[in-house]
Formats: C-alpha cells, sequence, structure tokens
C-alpha cells in the first residue's frame, strides 16, 4: 500500500480526480481482506495446475535431440496458448465475481446514501469501484508475465502476440467489469448480478457469434467468419492471433485494424455502460434514502404508483393461511421477487429461444450436427440449473442473515432440520424451472425415440447428483458466509473444484504415469456424465468401452447410480456441518 | 423467573461476560442498562438460546437454557435489537408463521393473531405488506411477535430504538399493559428516562459486570448521592440562603439561576423543615419540590463509559 501513502503517482495520474478518494479506500479495504490475499493463492494455484496439464500434454520428448528442439518449441507456443487464454477466461470471470459487490456493498453497508451527500460526482464513484477492482486483477494478470516471459524466451513465441492477448485480455476485463458494475447499479443480489453478467458476456460473444456463424453458413465462409468477428469479439481476435502465433504460415494474418477495431468497440461499450451506471447510481441511492423510483420501476411506469404506502392498502391478494409446517410453507408461498422472476423468466425465455432457433431453421441442425445439437442443449441446460442451484442454495440462509430474520426463527422451537427442510422446499421452488427444461428436453426425445429409454432415468440421476450435492454446500457456505456473494462464490469454487480441477489432476497424473486414462476422474462429473447418456442412448450413438467393460446403458446407468449415492453421501456430510453451524453463527 | 449464576462468556481473549449474577422475580420489570459493548445482548441471546455461554448458568422459569433450549424456546419471546422482517409477506400471515413456527394448532391461530394484533393496535395492519410499515409500527409487529405463543418472560433488547417520543410512548404503555398481564420483561434501552417510569428493577452492567442491580430507590444511598430540593423564592435568596444553611440537616445551598438547589446530609431528608424555616423567616415561598434522581446521572456514575 505504499504506492496509496505516496499520493503523488496517484495525483500525476489523475487518479484522484478520476475515481476521488474511493480508488484509495477501495484499496486499502481489500488489501486488509483476507479473501483479496486467497483469491491471489487461488488463481497462482490454479495457474499452476493448468500450466502443469499443459506441459504434461505437450511435452512428449523425443531421443534425438533436434527433434527434442522442435518439440520443445511447439511444447512452448502451446503452453503460451494455455496461460493466454487462461487469463483471458479467468480475468474474466475474477472481474464479474468482484464487481457483482461493487454498489451492493455500498448499499448493505448504508453508505451509498451517505457518499451521495459528498462532493464526490456519480461518475467518480463509478470509476472508483472500477478501477479499483480491475487494479486488482490487473495484479492477477501481472503473476503470470514472468512465466509468459520465460516461455517466451525459451520458446521463441513472439512479443507480438504475448503483447496483443495482453491488450486484448485488459480491455475485455474493462468491458467485463463494466457490464458486472452496470448490474450491479440494477441489482441488489450479488448472485443475480453474477448470473446476469456471465449470461450477457456469453450472449455477447459465444451464443451471437455461434449462431451467425450457423445461419450464414452458406454464405459465410469459416475464414470470413473469423475476419468480420474478430473486429468486434475478443473471444474471436484470440483465437485468430493464437491460430496465427501457432501456424503463421496458414495465413491467418492478424492486421492491425481488428484488434483496434475490437479494443474500440469494446471500449466504446465500457463507456456507455459506465456512464448509464453513473446516472443509475444517484437514483438507487436515491431510492435507497428516501424510496424513490429505481430503474426498473422507471421501465413500468405502473409500478411507480405501486409504492410501499399503497402497497400496504392493496385489497387484491387475500391473506393466506399458514397450512402444514411452518417453514415449508414461508418458502414455498412466499412470492419471488420481481427481481428473481426477471432473471426466471429472461433464462426460460432463453432456453425456449434456444430450442426454437434450432428447430425451426433447418439450416442449423445440419451445420450442427444430430448429436452436436442434443448435446449442446443438454449441456446449455445444465449449466443453467448448476449456476441457479449454486446461487440460490447459498442465498436462501445467507439472505435470512442478511435480512437480520435468522434470530427470529432460532429462537422459535423449529428443530434446524425444520428449517433445513424448509430451504431444501424454497430451492427446489426456485430452481425448479430451470431444472424441468432438461428434464422435458430429454422425456420428449425419448418420447420421440430419438433417446433409449434410459436417458429418463439416466438424466433423473444426472440431476439429483448435482442438485442434492450444490444444495447441500449452498447451505453449508450460506451457514459459514456472513454475506450471500461470498457464499455463492465458494460454492461456485468448490463445484469448479470436484468437477472440474480434481478430475482433470486425476487425469494428468494418469498421463504423466504414461498411462491411457479412460476418463474414469471423470465418471462423477454431470457434464461428462451428460455426455455419456448421448453415447448409449441416443438413436446412432457412438457405443466403445469404458472401465474395460462395453458402455452401454446399464452399465452407464449403474455407475451413475454409484455416482450419485458417493454425491448424496457427500452432501449429508455438508448438511450435518451446516446444521451444526446454525446456532453458532446468530449474526 | 430469570435466574443468572455466574454467567460467563468468552470471544476469544474478550470477556463479552464475566461472572454475571441476576435475579429476576415473576411479573417484574427489569431494565438493563449498560454502554455500548457492556454485554446486555450477549447475555440476553444466552437468555434465549441463541449462543451458549462459555461457563456459569442461567435459568429461565426453572429451566436451564442450554440443557432445556426448546422449553425456554417456548417460555420466552425475544425482541432482537434490529429486527428482521420477511419483505413478502402481510402482517398476518407473518404473525401466524410465527404462530405455526411456536406449534400452535391452525384452528387456535386465527383467534391468538387477531388477539395480539388487537393488543398492538395492529388490526387495520393486518393485510399490509410487513415492508411497508413504518418504523414504529414494525417495532409493534415485532411485540405482537413476542407475543403470540403468550410467553411468560419478554426479553427485549433496545425495543424503542430509533422511534419517535409517540412510538416511544406508545411502545411504553404497551409495556405496562403487559406488565399487568403477568408477563417478567427484560428489557435493554439507552433511552433511560423511558427505563425509569416502567422498571421495578434496573441492572447497570459494564465491562460484562453487574455493576448494580436494585431498585431505582436503592441507586442513591448505593451511589452517595444525597437528596436535593428545588426552592423558589419571590424575593430574598441571600436571606434563604442564611436561613437554610444555618440548618444541621442541609451540607449546601447553592443558587441555581431562578432557583436554590439545596442538598441534605447523608441520610437526612425532611422536606418538610425547609418550608417552615423559610414561612417562619419571613420569605416568600414559590415552590418546593424534591429532586429525582436520574438513572442517567446514575448510569454516568456507575460506568466510565469504556467500549471494549
Amino acid at each position: 500500500m505504499s504506492i496509496l501513502r505516496a499520493g503523488w503517482p496517484l495525483n500525476l495520474a489523475g487518479m484522484n480526480r478520476l475515481t476521488g478518494p474511493l480508488f484509495d479506500k477501495d484499496l486499502r479495504v481489500a488489501g486488509r481482506r483476507r479473501r483479496s490475499y486467497a483469491l491471489r493463492c487461488a488463481y497462482v494455484l490454479v495457474l499452476m495446475t493448468f500450466i502443469g496439464s499443459v506441459w504434461i500434454g505437450a511435452v512428449q520428448l523425443p531421443r534425438q535431440f533436434a527433434q527434442q528442439r522442435i518439440q520443445m518449441e511447439l511444447a512452448a507456443k502451446i503452453i503460451t496458448r494455455g496461460i493466454v487464454w487462461f487469463q483471458f477466461i479467468a480475468a474474466q470471470i475474477v472481474v464479474i465475481m468482484t464487481m457483482s459487490t461493487a454498489i451492493s456493498d455500498e448499499v448493505y453497508g448504508r453508505t451509498l446514501g451517505v457518499l451521495m451527500t459528498t462532493p464526490l460526482s456519480s461518475f467518480q464513484l463509478v470509476m472508483g469501484k472500477l478501477c479499483s477492482r480491475l487494479f486488482q486483477i490487473l495484479l492477477l494478470v501481472a503473476t503470470s508475465l514472468p512465466l509468459l516471459a520465460i516461455v517466451r524466451v525459451l520458446g521463441g513465441v513472439p512479443w507480438g502476440y504475448l503483447c496483443l492477448s495482453l491488450m486484448i485480455t485488459l480491455v475485455t476485463v474493462t468491458f467485463v467489469g463494466a457490464v458486472g458494475l452496470f448490474f450491479s447499479t440494477l441489482f441488489r443480489r450479488t448472485y443475480i448480478v453474477v448470473l446476469l453478467s456471465a449470461l450477457s458476456v456469453g450472449v455477447l460473444f459465444v451464443l451471437i457469434p455461434f449462431l451467425t456463424l450457423l445461419i450464414f453458413d452458406g454464405w459465410l465462409s469459416e475464414r470470413e467468419f473469423f475476419w468480420l468477428f474478430s473486429h468486434v469479439s475478443p473471444y474471436v481476435l484470440l483465437q485468430r492471433c493464437t491460430d496465427h502465433m501457432l501456424s503463421p504460415r496458414r495465413g491467418t494474418v492478424v492486421n492491425i485494424a481488428a484488434p483496434i477495431c475490437c479494443c474500440t468497440f469494446l471500449l466504446l461499450g465500457a463507456s456507455a455502460l459506465l456512464l448509464s451506471a453513473t446516472r443509475l447510481v444517484r437514483l438507487v441511492a436515491l431510492r435507497r434514502a428516501m424510496g424513490q423510483p429505481t430503474f426498473m420501476d422507471m421501465l413500468r411506469p405502473s409500478r411507480l404508483a405501486f409504492s410501499a404506502e399503497t402497497r400496504s392498502r392493496r385489497p387484491d391478494r387475500k391473506i393466506r393461511r399458514v397450512v402444514g409446517p411452518a417453514m415449508v410453507w414461508k418458502e414455498l408461498t412466499c412470492t419471488l421477487s420481481r427481481r428473481q422472476k426477471l432473471v426466471t423468466n429472461l433464462t426460460l425465455g432463453i432456453e425456449v429461444l434456444l430450442i426454437g432457433i434450432a428447430y425451426s431453421f433447418p439450416i442449423i441442425m445440419p451445420a450442427i450436427g444430430y448429436e452436436a445439437t442434443h448435446l449442446i442443449f443438454l449441456w446449455t441446460f445444465l449449466a443453467l440449473g448448476v449456476l441457479f442451484t449454486t446461487s440460490v442454495s447459498a442465498t436462501v440462509v445467507s439472505a435470512e442473515r442478511e435480512s437480520r430474520t435468522w434470530p427470529l426463527l432460532l429462537v422459535t422451537p423449529l428443530r434446524n432440520r425444520d428449517i433445513l427442510l424448509g430451504k431444501c422446499a424454497g430451492v427446489l421452488r426456485r430452481c425448479g424451472p430451470i431444472w424441468l427444461p432438461l428434464l422435458a428436453y430429454v422425456v420428449t426425445f425419448t418420447y420421440a425415440d430419438c433417446f433409449d429409454g434410459w436417458a429418463v432415468p439416466q438424466v433423473v440421476l444426472i440431476v439429483l447428483s448435482a442438485l442434492v450435492f450444490l444444495t447441500a454446500t449452498g447451505f453449508y457456505f450460506g451457514m459459514r458466509f456472513d454475506r450471500t456473494g461470498e457464499a455463492v462464490t465458494a460454492n461456485l469454487i468448490l463445484a469448479g473444484v470436484v468437477w472440474c480441477v480434481l478430475p482433470l489432476v486425476g487425469h494428468w497424473a494418469t498421463l504423466a504415469q504414461g498411462k491411457w486414462d479412460d476418463g474414469r476422474f471423470f465418471a462423477g462429473v454431470p457434464f461428462a456424465q451428460m455426455l455419456l447418456l448421448m453415447g448409449t442412448t441416443l438413436e446412432g450413438g457412438d457405443y466403445g468401452s469404458w472401465f474395460g467393460y462395453p458402455m452401454n446403458a446399464a452399465n452407464v446407468t449403474f455407475s451413475m447410480l454409484v455416482s450419485m449415492l458417493a454425491h448424496v453421501l457427500i452432501s449429508l456430510l455438508f448438511l450435518v456441518a451446516a446444521l451444526r453451524a446454525f446456532r453458532r453463527r446468530v449474526n | 423467573m430469570i435466574e443468572i449464576t455466574k454467567l460467563t462468556k468468552r470471544f476469544g481473549s474478550l470477556t463479552a461476560v464475566d461472572s454475571l449474577d441476576l435475579r429476576i422475580e415473576a411479573g417484574d420489570i427489569f431494565g438493563f442498562i449498560g454502554p455500548n459493548g457492556a454485554g446486555k445482548t450477549t447475555t440476553m441471546r444466552i437468555l434465549v438460546t441463541l449462543m451458549e455461554p462459555t461457563s456459569g448458568a442461567a435459568f429461565i422459569d426453572g429451566l436451564d437454557v442450554t440443557k432445556k433450549g426448546k422449553d425456554v424456546r417456548r417460555r420466552v419471546g425475544y425482541m432482537p435489537d434490529f429486527m428482521g422482517v420477511y419483505d413478502d409477506l402481510k402482517v398476518f400471515e407473518y404473525l401466524e408463521f410465527f404462530a405455526a413456527a411456536f406449534g400452535i394448532e391452525y384452528r387456535k391461530r386465527k383467534a391468538i393473531v387477531e388477539g395480539v394484533l388487537e393488543l398492538t393496535d395492529l388490526v387495520s395492519k393486518q393485510s399490509a405488506a410487513v415492508d411497508s410499515l413504518s418504523r414504529g409500527m414494525q417495532q409493534r409487529l415485532g411485540l405482537a411477535r413476542v407475543l403470540i405463543h403468550d410467553p411468560k418472560v419478554l426479553i427485549l433488547d433496545e425495543p424503542a430504538s430509533g422511534l419517535d417520543p409517540r412510538a416511544r410512548i406508545e411502545i411504553r404503555e404497551l409495556l405496562r399493559e403487559l406488565k399487568r398481564m403477568g408477563k417478567t420483561i427484560m428489557i435493554s434501552s439507552h433511552i433511560l428516562s423511558e427505563l425509569e417510569e416502567i422498571c421495578d428493577q434496573v441492572g447497570i452492567i459494564e465491562h460484562g459486570q453487574l455493576v448494580f442491580g436494585g431498585t431505582i430507590e436503592e441507586i442513591r444511598p448505593r451511589l452517595g448521592l444525597h437528596s436535593k430540593v428545588r426552592v423558589k423564592v419571590l424575593d430574598g435568596d441571600e436571606q434563604a440562603i442564611e436561613l437554610l444553611t444555618a440548618l444541621p440537616q442541609i451540607e449546601s445551598v447553592e443558587s441555581a439561576g431562578e432557583y436554590l438547589s439545596v442538598t441534605f446530609r447523608e441520610g437526612e431528608q425532611t422536606d418538610g423543615i425547609i418550608a417552615r424555616t423559610l414561612v417562619n423567616g419571613g420569605v416568600d415561598l414559590v415552590y418546593l419540590q424534591p429532586e429525582q434522581l436520574k438513572l442517567d446521572d446514575a448510569f454516568l456514575k456507575l460506568t466510565k463509559g469504556i467500549v471494549h
């Protein structure tokens, strides 16, 4: 923090004028939080694991020295590609996570209104939040630069690629940060901000280019597509640059216009979002302080008349009587908030739109391929279900603590398991609509004879595994952390470690021993299980062997059953830990 | 009704409650006073089974709070310092939810909820969304929630904080009504003058230790505070001072603006002697008013205001 104590560098850079004292304050606070250091440690750890895996895959040295040299050069390029793409994706994930609490932290701390009474402008507030978090991302990205430099020196990776990739990463992170900040001003709940930011980035940079490629398949060659989208999509641009770095003679030369155009486009987009956030943040502060309308209210003028006072007189909804167990009733009867409804409807709308597009346009199905279309849908539905369950399960408990209703529940004679049962009902109610399309999809196509009958029990087992596991871990982290954002983040990280990092480590360890891995480490990963479902139940699916046994539907279903039981067992441990923490953390 | 013996609660190196002994009789209103961080809320949380003590014991209605948690919860109504509300429930639904949580049968709930709504004067708000209520109304709703299972003991952590004077008076009246109903009430507050008016006993706590426990009348001799009387005469302040100073029961007489402040010697308080002396001395007496010992004074004298 010495840089902050010496104020002149900040003055010199115009930071004080741009961000006011917020940049300084946020960095100081971040420096005192353990989670900042935990984040950096986790980043370095995952980076090292990732590099290790790429290394094992890339370095298979032959005996001749000349061949070794060629192989090392290729390995260096592959490792560089791995690091570049890792930091490109990881930086975006981290910026979404950190930006999701940018404004809501001030709202919860009731300091947003106080800030608005100071001469600090809304622009300075927004820029202070953005810059302080971007600075931390910069530190993360900087940790991998020495590695890149070493690999570049040893392996002959061009400087241009490293500089260009760094620039693309930083500009993309700025844009994604602006997206996160924009949603952070609109929505109070961290997980909603995270979901919407991730969805927006996914739609903008992945879905739209992908659909364009599919729809204009006949008119646009792949090369033309890459050329066109490298001007607007950083993913496509980085892919082009990477292709050029790996095989410079393939004719994928990236002219300077594409990076300039793409970066300008992203920075303009970020500026527009930041200006919108600047306009909104004062409205949000007023809303919190004086009950002024929010942006969402202004979108629907009828909401403006629907103030708290008028709501209290609203005669339309009758009083609902409490029937059955109190907690279950509350979780099932409480109306979802407008924002929750919006997010759920938006997600369901996107899902229906995707299905509609895929099956309405005869051009798309052949372009993607029959199996790939099914797989994309199954993975998309599964990913959405996992994301929602991760967020909701961690939220249902921590939201009680944030709204300070937790002690009120604990002083009733309700047993811990009664409260837990109610919370489970709440998770089912909130996530049910997101999981149903996955089940409905498989059932429908099974009925249409596209899938074998085994697909239904298999998908039920996959959904149960994910749902039970994520719910239990979500409850646990909801109890452990005071803030919803922290609980959701921890739950996401755990899911990532269990379903991605650990299987990958096992896979690489097997490869490092020179043995062939038949995918056993991924047997418990829902996304891999979905692949197995496709492989064994889809009409004309590719059957093979697995674990030394013939890969058929019955064997795979049995392995899924075992996996589900393992998930349930681990979930029980987390549930017991959550129950034990119930009355330990009252605040 | 409430008995605390050598109660201690430590958070790491910090001792929030330190060998606290306390006894509150059935039907009493007990005022729990102390500076911020003195250990009031921690003590209350232990009593309502939200925390476990490091050592010592606490009993409510003869039940050990650490061993008979569920039974204790049925007998106690707890209102925390900041009452959380479920935004999406109506007032009636909110109360019925807690009635169900306390295991009250479905067919009895409606009448009970209506009863507490009437007691807390919230009948007109029963269809209002909880989050639409004003702060005062929410506090009343909190009291209604506390009463829903008809507990013998009410533990209220600063129920009047943040309320306007009218709402504070309403809460005070409600507490008096609850006392008439035979409830034992333990109440903490920073508005000391309010406790003074409604409490039978007070306990002043600092650094987790009880520095005083007893009635307000018992505070005076404990603190060595001498009785004072305000005297206003029409003319001749100097003559009055001369007459009163000569009395052996009077320790000092000071002029305090429009009136004289007369301090008795310890153990002496014979107000009649002042009136007789002044009238016999030919001084026109306008009024004579005993000065009440303010709880604020006792609070300031007993506590050092040092926060942990």
